[in-house]
């Protein structure tokens, strides 16, 4: 913003001397109030956001437990992050898990892309349908999950089992348990991702469909080259949002696996490695350590993101 | 950046969720018996036999209500952390013995010895054991509430189906572990398990340790007993039952809890605990439901261990928490205990109401093994630093990823580095 003003100011104050000062008098005034309108939001972010964030540093770096004073240990638990297998293996799970869920990304356009045909009846119906699993609980929708899964009263193996195929234990398999926690978070997110990519499609101007199909392009053609390109700031946005989501799963990996499945420690990511320090371990300054690595790794990777955007994102 | 932010700000949120369920108060500590105060307990069965008393005490003391804060046991000493971090504990709580010292010792318990110094309670209507669990550097904290002993629960229904003999008095543990296999094979087409097993520490493993002559910590709380090859003999009990196929392994039983195999009718047999009454009374099962004592190892042997009434020290209104924590000292509260079969009250002499109500179980038996052969839980200062090893460990021993013998070694090492710490 103010980068943009001050270039503004430049210009202005070069072709015009003379009206310079009611004119910074005035956008003095407007910044005053645009500093009002962003205040509770501002308030907000530093009283829920930044404030926890610096406890959360100062906690890193001491000893805390519910039954003892809390003793400065320098960076003791960020050292002891570097050397803890657990860390490592709940990194490469947050991975795995973000890649699976970032695979709903394209098969959401693609749903998109077909919800929005001209002539397609019951939209109204199929997006309500889609959308459900979103506003579902988590918690609920795990429980079921978690029935449907069961690797003796399942739905899935009984299916399997009567094509005479294999019944793993889906659950309590490692690398199975994480895949299908990201199976069932990619299903839950469709909906959401639906509902940008719906209000994406909607600012692309018809008359572009009615010019590529006089020039003959197929509805495929169009999807590929009208419909994909002018989505990409939507797209962009949801693989912003669900990386940032897939670095924080958690409630779907507590209540799916839980902390008595014998393959959690093979399962877990880093947010419920966080919870398990917080809470049950009583951890405290190691938990707020691995905040903090949270904190870093979701920095890096929006970063990362947005300076790749420009290879492949049009603003146009 | 937004994320560990928001990250955070969840975190607190939980903390709040987790805390903000504290009654009303405003402020200042009362000194009256009135107001509102909040009772903290974990098991859903008991909570109509809480309820009870609760009514009780209010009819005795209108000025004063009670607020029954029920959570569920996975979560309950989690949440009491957190409620000890934020001063925020429930007035009156439900302790055990594995977690007992650890808050007296971390001054988050109220003393009550000036009510049985005063008479308001009698220290004399309670096994001296368990007063004795719940007292810290010559102060009383709290008051027991009940005891519990382990004994073998069948399904007899199962039991005729399989065409085999139910179990008796002088079983040993290869009639158990036999029997059970055999059941497993012979119903196995019905999905029914000679036995499905809980495999934790007071339900299981304790009890098997003590039977095989062996030990889980020296008596002084100093030392790890699991380097002994006798109580290694008490684990690998457990793993050869899940080898012999007569109960489920691990994996299963993670997806498939023992309690609902065996409430559903699932498995002939389940070694558990008196706490069980109220929810076999409950369960589809309960009219084919019995107890019999435990299997002899090399002696007849079960642990015993007993909840206790605490309140908090930092309660608004300690007279009227005070107030409250002598009612559930009292006869009254033990009868409600026992009629409902929520728990066999520790109250002397309020026994036989429990065990009569369900004359079909034979509850006697659960009487019978505290009277006749029980032995101390196994606790230190600070007890929860090394269970979570010990599953840990067992874990592996009983999926068969380690040997009984090196998970159990492995497991007393640890276990003695945190008992050294407590002692530093």
């Amino acid at each position: 913003m103010t980068v943009t003003d001050v270039a503004a100011g430049a210009q202005v104050s070069a072709a015009t001397p003379r009206r310079r000062r009611p004119r910074s008098a005035m956008r003095r005034q407007e910044r005053r109030w645009g500093l009002v309108f962003v205040a509770p939001t501002m308030i907000g972010i530093a009283i829920l956001y930044v404030g926890p964030m610096v406890v959360s540093l100062g906690m890193s770096l001491t000893r805390w437990s519910t039954f003892e004073e809390p003793t400065f240990v320098g960076l003791e638990n960020h050292v002891r992050i570097w050397t803890d297998p657990a860390v490592w293996r709940a990194t490469l799970n947050n991975l795995v898990y973000t890649a699976i869920v970032l695979l709903g990304v394209p098969v959401a356009v693609f749903f998109a892309g077909l919800l929005a045909r001209p002539g397609l009846r019951f939209t109204k119906l199929y997006r309500a349908l889609f959308f459900l699993p979103y506003v579902a609980m988590p918690t609920a929708i795990a429980m079921v999950w978690r029935m449907i899964f069961n690797r003796d009263f399942g739905i899935v193996n009984s299916a399997l089992g009567a094509l005479g195929l294999p019944r793993p234990a889906w659950l309590t398999t490692e690398w199975l348990a994480l895949i299908v926690v990201a199976l069932v978070a990619l299903w839950m997110s469709i909906g959401f991702k639906l509902v940008i990519l719906l209000a994406g499609l909607q600012s692309i101007p018809p008359e572009l469909y009615e010019a590529a199909s006089l020039d003959g392009a197929s509805s495929w053609r169009q999807f590929w080259h009208v419909t994909v390109p002018l989505l990409t700031p939507s797209i962009f946005f949801l693989t912003v949002t669900t990386a940032i989501g897939g670095f924080q799963v958690f409630d779907l990996v507590y209540v799916l696996l839980g902390q008595s499945n014998p393959v959690i420690n093979e399962s877990q990511s880093l947010v419920y490695l966080f919870y398990h320090a917080a809470f049950p371990a009583d951890d405290k300054g190691y938990a707020s350590a691995l905040a903090l690595l949270v904190l870093l790794f979701v920095g890096v990777c929006t970063a990362v993101q947005f300076r790749v955007q420009k290879w492949w994102v049009h603003y146009d | 950046m937004q994320h560990a932010s928001r990250l955070a700000a969840a975190g607190l949120a939980v903390a709040l969720a987790l805390t903000g369920c504290q009654s009303g108060d405003d402020g200042a500590t009362s000194d009256e018996v009135a107001g509102e105060i909040t009772y903290a307990i974990w098991d859903v069965n008991q909570k109509p036999a809480m309820q009870r008393i609760i009514k009780e005490f209010e009819q005795q003391h209108p000025e004063v209500s009670v607020k029954l804060q029920l959570t569920p046991w996975k979560d309950y000493w989690t949440k009491l952390k957190t409620q000890t971090s934020s001063k925020t504990l429930p007035d009156v709580f439900w302790m055990n013995g594995p977690n007992f010292q650890t808050y007296a010792a971390g001054k988050q318990l109220a003393p009550i010895t000036d009510l049985f110094d005063a008479g308001e309670i009698d220290p004399a209507n309670y096994p001296d054991d368990l007063n004795a669990m719940y007292s810290w550097e010559d102060e009383q904290y709290g008051v027991p509430k009940d005891y519990d002993t382990v004994a073998i629960w069948y399904n007899k229904a199962i039991f005729k189906k399989a065409g085999v003999a139910e179990p008796s008095d002088d079983w040993t543990w290869d009639d158990y572990r036999e029997t059970a296999a055999t059941i497993s094979k012979k119903l196995k087409g019905e999905g029914i398990w000679g036995s499905a097993e809980v495999f934790s520490n007071t339900a299981s493993y304790y009890h098997s340790i003590a039977q095989a002559g062996g030990h889980v910590i020296n008596e002084d709380g100093t030392k790890s007993g699991y380097a002994d090859p006798k109580t290694q003999e008490g684990v690998q009990f457990w793993r050869d039952l899940i080898e012999s196929g007569a109960t489920p392994d691990l994996d299963f039983l993670a997806e498939n809890p023992g309690y609902s195999l065996f409430e559903n009718g699932k498995a002939a047999m389940q070694w558990s605990g008196s706490w069980r009454v109220a929810a076999m009374a409950e369960a589809p099962v309960k009219d084919d439901v019995a107890v019999a004592p435990l299997p002899k190892g090399r002696e007849r042997a079960t642990v015993i261990h007993g909840l206790g009434n605490v309140m908090s020290a930092h309660s608004k209104r300690p007279a009227a928490a005070k107030a409250f924590l002598t009612f559930l000292a009292g006869k009254e509260a033990a009868l409600a205990n026992a009629e409902t079969g929520a728990a066999n009250p520790a109250y002397a002499g309020t026994q036989d109401a429990w065990v009569k109500s369900q004359p079909g179980f034979n509850l006697q038996v659960f009487i019978d093994a505290a009277e006749q052969y029980s032995r101390p839980f196994p606790i230190s200062k600070r007890t929860e630093n090394w269970t979570k090893y010990e599953s840990e460990y067992l874990a592996k021993a009983f999926r068969g990823e380690m040997s009984v013998e090196d998970a159990c070694n492995e497991l007393a090492t640890v276990m003695d580095e945190e008992l050294a710490k407590e002692q530093s």
